[in-house]
């Protein structure tokens, strides 16, 4: 098992050097750059050259990933090209609202997708079903952003029940104020998450319906509720768990689109105006960290298997030669 | 425990059942009356809230964007601005400029002093163009001219005295628009200490405007009046920057009383809050050029030639221009000169150019330029350019001209657009393109000198190149109207540049908000004193 973890550690190292520097060379070949801010027509050509050069840009291209590699590797992403501040500070300043918003629509979506995954698989091709089904389809084709104006729309503008954006009223700091805040965001990023729970589970369901020890439980009398929850539910874990290891790193990045919708300041937005930049320290540094949280959701989801899984465990030691 | 299962089976239900009713929308009345717990956040009383879309990283004192040179207005002044009507001073109180046009001597009003009592004085002047040059690798628009350096003399604490290498018109533009200076004793002088240092991410900074910092929250910024502000007492107590979202976010917000004002760009917007009587509409102007620019450097140079430009010019109409993609005068109108009716040197009988497709059909065939496909480049970011640009598609196509069109975003858009400046190499990556000129007022001529005397990526002849250095160099102020009128003339003459629209900066208020158009300027706003919230 340790084995296993270390070779999994070491690919890890690897995928995230090379997410390094495939996003470093995007951002490279992409058009435009940040010295546009402060080059002007009246310079001389040796005045644009001394502030390419200030900026570090008179540099070739991997000269100037091993420049930032060099410093990366010792936690530090350097200073942003814009505002010539930290970068790192400015990342875990927008953490907390981004992991605020995206955990509780997680967590939404997993509380309602697992009890209406598990009856949609117990009911299968019933009534209930075919309805919960049918609300699964519609919430996964729904644009997110569209959602999100149509419930500004609808609760703001038109009802006046809710704010339109933001997260606190200004001078209102109580966690009530928060949540009438993030209702809307909320909703809006967990219904496309929960169709797409609810149908992982309702299969996983469908499959584990099928085996003996069900069948058992049902011959010694057992309720259908406490085969689903006792039973049936352990065994559904593990499409639950990779789809949780998958989601983390959106936990964590945050969403562009409903952060800026509902003008919601989390690290999503912060990221956005850096792209428009080109503001590589900003965008490498958003980058990486999405890639490591993903990189590293998927290494938990496959520890856990383990842990959910026995036989997979046993199937880890013997390929290792115990 | 079958009841427990049942009971968390139940409230699961409730719950689900709550999400789907809430998706659902509801019969409750209008006005969110009794909600309770649900609130409208209406602009309260006393405060002014205005919306951004994005937090600032700092309040660091700067005029890198609009959204962002109007987010710190209320807390850092301005020396002067230079206006269509003149000078109008703020930290300075006055700015005398000698006969040949290279000495300026500033003055410091002797109560302009930073939120924490210390006095505004040269030094900050100073460390703030040391900071400049700095962030740019030693020299900045501030300390060098053509390459030559500017000589700086401090006279006295609040005198300071600026020689320039050779007279520059366009030097009274970058003291007035680009400046706003830094407290220098809250860095012991030292403009390395600037960045990094975090102090203009505290509430402790100094400021040199009408308002201090109260709060910074992670989605708004709290500005509070100052109570010992040079120019007098601000009448708004409190002003808010709110994160907001963009596009329909914000007009939602707008409706709902969450903001006390917001820009309006089409006409459609522009009826329905001019139609009501819950909001005041104020138009201000953006002293802005928008302009069609023809690439010397271009892929279909060689068929751009006089005749070439010539028949793309006359092919065009900007009243339909305007009318198709501004829809309303209000917003904008047809340019009839490369200067703005807000710069005095601006010639209001100024031609312009006028239509005819007849002509601009025969031009077209002779130059060999019918029937070719052009590449025309836009800023996407820009309001209405993209209505500009397929308007502007459709009139060349009646003279045979094809145009595929690129909208960029202004990052990529002006590495093209000026690319020999960036040294991008993409200077012939586009044939066509539409720009703006803003800040376009008062005594200089502005953006219009520097692209005029600029014959390598913009064109024009020697000639103009010439008239323009001795346009910018001119002090004498009936002298300067003579060249200028000569130059705006000229310079139509080459077909280098079509002037397009002058447009206005167009607000909408709630109604209890008034005076946003006492200072004219855009950014908005400078002078806070006139803003009133009932």
């Amino acid at each position: 098992m340790w084995k296993y973890c270390l070779k999994k550690i070491v690919e890890l190292a690897v995928v995230l050097l090379l997410i390094s520097f495939f996003s470093f060379a995007v951002i490279y070949i992409a058009p435009g750059d940040v010295s546009s801010m402060y080059i002007s027509q009246e310079m001389t050509e040796e005045q644009k050259a001394a502030v390419l050069e200030h900026l570090g840009m008179d540099k070739s291209m991997p000269e100037q990933y091993l420049g930032w590699l060099k410093q990366a590797i010792h936690g530090d992403f350097g200073i942003s090209l814009a505002n010539r501040t930290s970068v790192t500070p400015q990342i875990l300043s927008r953490l907390p609202a981004t992991l605020l918003l995206m955990g509780t629509a997680l967590l939404l979506s997993i509380v309602l997708a697992i009890p209406l995954g598990l009856w949609s698989g117990y009911k299968k091709n019933s009534l209930v079903d075919n309805a919960i089904s049918s609300l699964s389809y519609i919430g996964m084709s729904i644009p997110s952003f569209w959602l999100g104006m149509l419930l500004v729309i609808v609760f703001t503008a038109k009802l006046h029940l809710l704010p339109s954006s933001g997260m606190n009223t200004v001078g209102v700091n109580t966690p009530w104020d928060t949540f009438i805040h993030m209702i809307m965001p909320c909703i809006t990023l967990s219904l496309g998450n929960l169709a797409t729970f609810i149908r992982y589970i309702r299969s996983s369901t469908i499959g584990e319906l099928g085996e003996e020890y069900v069948l058992t439980a049902q011959a010694k009398g057992t309720s259908g509720a406490k085969i689903l929850f006792r039973h049936v539910l352990k065994n559904t874990l593990l499409p639950i768990i990779t789809l949780i290891g998958m989601n983390l790193a959106t936990l964590v990045c945050g969403s562009f689109i409903i952060e800026s919708v509902f003008g919601w300041p989390g690290i999503g937005t912060f990221a956005m105006e850096a792209i428009g930049k080109r503001d590589y320290p900003i965008i490498m540094a958003y980058v990486m960290l999405s890639g490591f949280i993903l990189v590293i959701g998927n290494f938990i989801a496959d520890m856990l298997y383990a842990f959910a899984d026995p036989r997979i465990k046993r199937g880890i030691d013997s390929a290792n030669g115990r | 425990m079958k009841k427990k299962t049942l009971l968390s089976l139940l409230v699961v239900a409730a719950m689900t059942a709550g999400l789907l009713v809430g998706c659902g929308g509801s019969s409750d009345s209008d006005g969110g009356s009794g909600g309770g717990s649900a609130s409208t956040e209406s602009t309260e009383a006393g405060a002014f809230t205005m919306a951004i879309s994005y937090m600032p990283d700092s309040l660091q004192p700067d005029t890198a964007s609009d959204d962002y040179t109007s987010m710190v207005r209320p807390i850092y002044d301005p020396l002067f601005l230079d206006t269509k009507d003149g000078i109008v001073y703020y930290l300075a109180d006055s700015l005398e400029i000698s006969d040949d046009g290279l000495t300026y001597k500033i003055h410091l009003n002797e109560n302009a002093n930073w939120s924490d009592g210390e006095p505004v004085t040269v030094q900050d002047i100073l460390f703030s163009f040391d900071y400049a040059g700095l962030s740019s690798g030693g020299s900045s628009s501030y300390n060098t001219i053509n390459g030559q350096p500017v000589q700086f003399n401090a006279v006295d604490d609040k005198t300071l005295e600026i020689t320039l290498p050779e007279p520059y018109a366009t030097y009274v533009t970058t003291l007035s628009n680009r400046v706003l200076i830094m407290p220098s004793h809250a860095f012991d002088n030292d403009p390395t200490k600037v960045d990094d240092s975090g102090y203009f991410n505290s509430t402790d900074m100094a400021t040199s405007g009408a308002y201090t910092v109260s709060e910074i929250n992670d989605d708004s910024i709290v500005y509070k009046a100052r109570d010992d502000y040079y120019r007098g007492n601000p009448e708004v107590e409190t002003i808010v920057l709110r994160n907001t979202g963009s596009g329909s976010s914000r007009q939602v917000a707008f409706e709902n009383g969450e903001i006390s004002y917001m820009r309006v760009t089409t006409k459609e917007e522009l009826d329905k809050y001019s139609n009501s009587d819950e909001y005041n509409t104020y138009s201000i102007t953006e002293s802005r050029l928008n302009y069609l620019q023809v690439n010397p450097n271009g892929p279909n140079k060689s068929v751009l030639t006089d005749e070439g430009r010539q028949a793309i010019f006359l092919a065009l109409n900007g009243q339909e221009i305007v009318d198709a993609a501004y829809g309303s005068d209000e917003l904008a109108t047809p340019a009839n000169s490369l200067l703005t009716p807000d710069q005095v040197d601006y010639n209001p009988d100024c031609a312009g150019y006028t239509q005819d497709v007849e002509k601009a059909k025969e031009l077209a065939e002779s130059s060999g330029l019918s029937g070719t496909t052009l590449t025309y480049i836009y800023n996407a970011d820009r309001a209405n350019m993209e209505a500009v640009a397929t308007v502007i598609q459709q009139q060349l196509a009646e003279i045979g001209v094809n145009l595929s069109i690129e909208g960029l975003d202004s990052t990529s858009f002006f590495q093209r657009f000026f690319a020999l400046t960036y040294g991008s190499g993409q200077e012939n990556t586009w044939d066509l393109g539409t720009n703006g000129w803003d800040s376009e007022r008062g005594t200089s001529g502005g953006q219009a000198a520097s692209y005029l005397k600029n014959s390598e990526a913009w064109g024009f002849s020697q000639e103009t190149v010439d008239l323009a250095i001795q346009a910018n160099a001119t002090t004498d102020a009936e002298q300067s109207k003579t060249l200028w009128y000569q130059l705006q003339d000229q310079a139509l003459g080459e077909y280098w540049e079509y002037p397009l629209t002058y447009t206005n900066y167009v607000m909408v208020s709630q109604k209890n908000v008034t005076g946003l158009d006492a200072s004219p300027i855009v950014p908005e706003f400078a002078d806070w004193l006139s803003i009133k919230v009932e």
